[in-house]
């Protein structure tokens, strides 16, 4: 059996330095993959751009013997066709680069105190996968990362603020620009506190790296080999009874595109629940693990890059609260939260180069530099407070969530 | 080599376009991986890839674009040429900054790993396998290996053609050991430019195992300030992220920047203190003879004497800062744009041997590996192996959860610098900026002594 797979990423990437734009770049490429199922085993073979599937079939019988051996089902005899089209329209490249120049304009008037820089990227992404006889399922989809980083022209830091901004479409400049404006008359209002006893309010779980650590420990593998701090504690309260969370595989208006995994299952349910009333339910598990566990798959098998294997891989978390304690005045929101280490203890520490205070849902000052420790049981367990009805962005899954932990000055 | 990958010819012309610079780079490579995991081959394979990526400069902007085939350079030029402009207020002017330069350094290919089987590979990887599975501590282990050999051409519109290849290899195996309720995650890597230099190492993984093994009973240090001493692998990485990153100019936006982030000449360190990039090293996972405009390798020191003296550039930001360029435009592949990156970036070698470092030190601690570092500027580091000085000796291991501080007050704090020098070939772990993952780069040098470091 033969497992075609193709990533066709159209690309236009603006520059942003100085606020202006500084370059534009124009890519197309396609990559290919095959995975060859026999004897077995699955082998597997790959090339981007000029190569066709023909000649990469050639290759892929010469690898079987150092194939990955297997021993579950692939799609059955009956035959599949979906073809996802997510939005017909979009921009043009011009209407685009149009859009960032005029929106630009706007930034330079409003703070030109400030100097804007990143990458703006429109991508159009169409995946196919195609099991000759058997399925083919096909998603398009575009998204446009606006995230734009920036500093006060006589910062001494490499930058003062970003605003994540994930689209999946053109979108009102204004709420672009208010957002910006938030974050910068809280930059412009430095915090004189030296003690830090308020609650913390995680904005965007998915982006720290306590939600990336999550979506590792969620993963069966991991689980049943010991090296996640969930192992041994399915069907146990790990979290406060109030915490549930589910891991969202397809949910468009929040740039979620994964209605079929890169192993051709499409979820029944793209609300997979992983905790329910704070307990460990389900985990995650691709073909290939659901075997060897005697699982279930549940649609999770992502290709890390076009030309490996499928694994498991969590996909967006999504809480929900059942009841919860007031959302507390004041809190502080770890803006740039995303590297950290977490024992196996669930003991974690991490530096945040930026947090703003957070008064009744408004960034009103800038922290100094903090140091957070606490522990994910914790956090999520007796220091659980709840979550609020605000999100950062419209783009976020999850509204702020709110906890207590551990805050101190960097140095 | 892959039949199936088509090799370009090179024989393409880079003229201006409407009096704007352009310039094509090619690149073929040919890359392996292999994976292992607890006893099972996960994948072995072979992703040969080539393309085209091109740039004008026009209005002081940048229009680029990517092809796959020669053939299409001149209609690709054409159509970036037509896309929509207008000038850029900030000048950008290569003619100062460039004169043409036409060379070809081909010195790989007899060391071409592609040239080498899969199978030949995975019996020299399941060798040090054997070397792990003699361990019962070690509950799992990964052993990921990776192979490239890679060609570059630079042609452009002054009149530059230049050439170059490149042959990496190696091999990381992570474990988890245990002995009862105490755990040790490791890491033993090794990298080269030739296979054949991977070869009949195992006694090297085995010393590396049986200091593992006395880590499973290390406790934990008390937290404090201590004299520490860095080893090279550790002071290159921590050097690389918190001080190399924070040099390279496309983070630093404008001349009033310059001044206030990198003033030329402020003192940082002691003297004797010499921080340098370098990408014209052979034998190193950063080498890169020419960068990705065409430029040459040059050495560049970051920290001279302890004074701040250079930063990395492209030619647009050597442009912009009216600085001459460093040769430090380097992009992931073909797909992507040239941007300010390292080379091989280290400390230079002093004057002190490793023992007379901790001779006068009474307790204080030495970091020989580490298992991340991150942050610019402000960093935490956290060590994997740490061992207690005491009274002038290395002596028990200890565990330490993290260090944290900043650089500026790190290098002040730089009182020795050792007389030897490592340089870290690195495959498995390569640099990440903004979307460009995974480039490679070397680091390391000499051992640095500091009066001292906030343990957590």
């Amino acid at each position: 059996m033969i497992e075609k797979y193709q990533r066709l990423i159209n690309e236009l990437v603006i520059v942003i330095k100085n606020s202006d734009v500084y370059s534009i770049k124009k890519s197309e490429i396609i990559r290919r993959t095959v995975r060859l199922f026999g004897k077995g085993k699955i082998a597997i073979a790959a090339s981007k751009g000029n190569v066709g599937f023909a000649t990469i079939i050639k290759e892929v019988e010469k690898n079987i013997k150092y194939g990955q051996c297997y021993n579950y089902n692939m799609p059955d005899n009956s035959v599949v066709h979906h073809y996802f089209t997510v939005k017909k329209q979009v921009s043009s490249d011009k209407e685009f680069i149009k859009f960032v120049s005029i929106l630009f304009e706007k930034i330079r008037s409003k703070f030109p105190d400030y100097i804007f820089l990143n990458s703006i990227k429109r991508s159009i992404i169409e995946k196919n996968i195609n099991i000759r006889d058997k399925s083919d399922l096909l998603i398009k989809y575009h998204i446009i990362n606006f995230t734009i980083l920036f500093k006060h022209k006589n910062s001494k830091n490499i930058f003062d603020g970003i605003l994540p901004y994930i689209k999946t479409d053109l979108f009102d400049v204004d709420v672009y620009i208010d957002k910006i404006g938030e974050i910068i008359k809280a930059l412009n209002n430095p915090s004189s506190l030296n003690k830090f006893d308020f609650p913390i309010a995680l904005m965007n779980i998915n982006n720290t790296f306590i939600g990336k650590k999550i979506r590792d420990y969620i993963v069966g593998e991991n689980y049943h080999k010991g090296s996640s701090i969930l192992s041994g504690t399915q069907s146990k309260r790990i979290f406060n009874e109030n915490i549930n969370m589910f891991d969202v595989s397809y949910y468009p208006e929040k740039a979620v595109f994964n209605i079929f995994d890169d192993e051709l299952f499409i979820r029944e349910n793209y609300y997979l629940p992983i905790i329910e009333n704070g307990v460990l339910r389900n985990l995650l598990y691709d073909r290939r693990t659901a075997n060897i566990y005697k699982q279930d798959p549940t649609g999770n098998g992502i290709k890390p890059e076009y030309n490996k294997f499928p694994q498991t891989s969590a996909n967006a978390l999504l809480f929900r609260v059942n009841d919860q304690d007031e959302i507390p005045k004041r809190a502080i929101v770890p803006f740039i939260f995303y590297e950290g280490n977490i024992d196996s203890n669930g003991i974690f520490s991490a530096p945040c180069p930026l947090a703003f205070l957070m008064e009744d849902g408004k960034f009103t000052s800038v922290l100094p530099q903090l140091y957070i420790t606490g522990n994910i049981f914790e956090l999520f367990g007796e220091n659980f407070i709840g979550m609020g009805n605000k999100y950062f962005a419209d783009s976020h899954i999850n509204p702020f969530i709110y906890s207590r932990v551990n805050i101190t000055k960097l140095h | 080599m892959k039949s199936y990958v088509k090799r370009y010819s090179g024989g393409f012309k880079v003229y201006p376009i409407n009096d704007h610079f352009v310039d094509v780079r090619s690149e073929e490579e040919y890359p392996t991986e292999i994976l292992i995991e607890d006893g099972e081959i996960k994948h072995a394979l072979e992703t040969p890839s080539s393309g085209i990526f091109i740039r004008i400069l026009k209005n002081n902007r940048w229009f680029m674009t990517s092809t796959v085939k020669e053939q299409n350079i001149k209609a690709k030029i054409r159509e970036l040429d037509e896309l929509f402009g207008y000038s850029h207020k900030e000048t950008i002017n290569l003619e100062e900054l460039l004169n043409p330069i036409n060379e070809s350094v081909i010195k790989y290919e007899l060391l071409n790993p592609s040239k080498i089987n899969l199978s030949d590979k995975i019996d020299l990887l399941k060798e040090y396998e054997s070397v792990i599975k003699e361990y019962k501590e070690i509950e799992t282990y990964r052993i990921l290996y990776n192979d490239k050999y890679l060609l570059k051409r630079i042609k452009n519109s002054i009149g530059t053609d230049v050439e170059y290849d490149k042959a990496i290899c190696g091999f990381t195996i992570n474990f988890r050991m245990r002995k009862n309720e105490n755990t040790f995650f490791g890491r033993f890597s090794l990298g080269n430019n030739a296979i054949e230099h991977l070869k009949h190492n195992e006694n090297k993984l085995i010393e590396y195992l049986q200091e593992a093994k006395e880590f499973l009973s290390a406790k934990p240090i008390k937290s404090g300030i201590y004299r520490t001493i860095l080893s090279e692998a550790v002071a290159g990485l921590l050097i690389h992220e918190a001080l190399g990153h924070r040099s390279e100019s496309d983070f630093i936006i404008s001349q009033e920047d310059n001044t206030i982030e990198w003033p030329v000449g402020k003192r940082v360190a002691n003297r004797g203190v010499n921080i340098v990039d370098f990408g014209g090293m052979p034998a190193s996972s950063g080498y890169s003879p020419f960068d990705d405009e065409g430029l040459l390798a040059r050495k560049t020191y970051l920290i001279k004497d302890g004074r701040l003296n250079s930063r990395l550039h492209s030619l647009t930001t050597a442009s912009q800062s009216n600085e001459e360029p460093t040769g430090n435009a380097r992009s992931i592949d073909a797909e992507h744009e040239p941007i300010v990156r390292m080379t091989n970036t280290f400390i230079e070698s002093g004057k002190v041997n490793f023992k007379d470092m901790m001779s006068d030190i009474k307790e204080g601690i030495y970091i020989k590996t580490v298992d991340h570092c991150f942050g610019i500027s402000t960093y935490v580091l956290v060590p994997q192996m740490a061992y207690l000085i005491r009274n002038g000796k290395l002596r028990e291991p200890v565990k330490i959860s993290s260090i944290k501080g900043s650089i500026f007050k790190t290098l002040k704090n730089i009182e020795d610098v050792s007389n030897d020098f490592k340089l870290i070939f690195n495959v498995q772990d390569g640099c990440n900026k903004v979307n460009q993952k995974d480039l490679s780069v070397g680091f390391g040098g000499a051992k640095i002594k500091i009066k001292k470091m906030k343990v957590e």
